[in-house]
């Protein structure tokens, strides 16, 4: 008889409507705060979606007290470095750009600005998520 | 005057695997204490050649499965068989789900039905849970 001891570590309701950052985005898969609460060990804080057309993200100019990771990660299996798209983000108070169409994790230390972010081509949609390595709550500290 | 950093320097290349004409996004880094994570994105339909066997690793893991088609991400057209345990405990999905794996727990997924469309399993592998510290007192 199996005792299903693991189910609790599989969660199978996860794909939300992505609340308000409008057309952009397609929905999102994330955990709810009962599922993330039993993970012991780590404290994985992350989302995943799908980036669908070119435009500027919706957050404005800000840092974080921590460190944070974004994931560009392009959609073609069969050619999994090329985004698909071609992303210019603003850092510091200068909104230094850099341009990039490949496939990234886009590094954020912690009280480095950043953003705007534009989608300035889109050639198919690619995943899109944040990833914050050591779990801490991502306070949002706005640019002056 | 402070030292001007080239901010190309925050983008990121992956490593790039190739299983036959399939191919994995992987990235490794490390946290602000020095602690090792990953990232990877694996298609499905990969899965079958990488043909990895269940495995247990020294660090707690996520797997976020998700669908291929942008306009229906939680539909992840395939069957996917998880095992964990020692006694390699089955589970099916055939949705967007996602998977938490204690450090130490064997693991391991496989595809028992069609693979004919692109869905998606995101493994994130964690560093060690960090507390943030208390606010001192006054």
């Amino acid at each position: 008889m199996t005792d299903n001891k693991y189910e609790r570590y599989i969660l199978r309701d996860v794909k939300k409507p992505w609340p308000s950052f409008g057309p952009m985005n397609s929905d999102f898969l994330g955990g709810n705060p009962e599922f993330m609460k039993g993970i012991e060990g780590a404290r994985p804080n992350f989302a995943l979606y799908y980036v669908v057309r070119s435009g500027m993200f919706a957050e404005p100019p800000h840092s974080h007290y921590a460190d944070e990771y974004l994931m560009f990660l392009g959609t073609d299996p069969h050619d999994m470095k090329n985004l698909g798209a071609t992303v210019e983000i603003a850092f510091g108070e200068e909104w230094e750009k850099a341009e990039f169409s490949t496939s990234a994790m886009v590094y954020f230390p912690k009280g480095l600005q950043h953003c705007p972010i534009h989608v300035k081509k889109m050639d198919r949609p690619f995943l899109f998520g944040h990833f914050w390595p050591m779990g801490e709550d991502p306070v949002l500290v706005p640019a002056d | 005057m402070a030292e001007r950093k080239d901010v190309n320097q925050y983008i990121l290349a992956p490593e790039i695997k190739q299983y036959g004409d399939l191919q994995v996004f992987e990235f490794h880094g490390k946290d602000a204490r020095g602690y090792d994570f990953g990232v990877q994105l694996t298609p499905v339909q990969a899965l079958p050649q990488i043909n990895e066997p269940p495995k247990a690793v020294d660090a707690d893991r996520v797997n976020m499965y998700a669908g291929g088609d942008h306009q229906n991400i939680g539909a992840l057209n395939a069957e996917i068989e998880i095992s964990m345990g020692e006694d390699s405990e089955t589970y099916t999905i055939n949705s967007a789900a996602m998977t938490y794996v204690p450090k130490g727990v064997p693991y391991g997924h496989r595809v028992t039905g069609s693979t004919d469309k692109t869905s998606w399993v995101l493994t994130l592998t964690l560093p060690p849970k960090y507390i943030t510290p208390e606010k001192p007192a006054n």
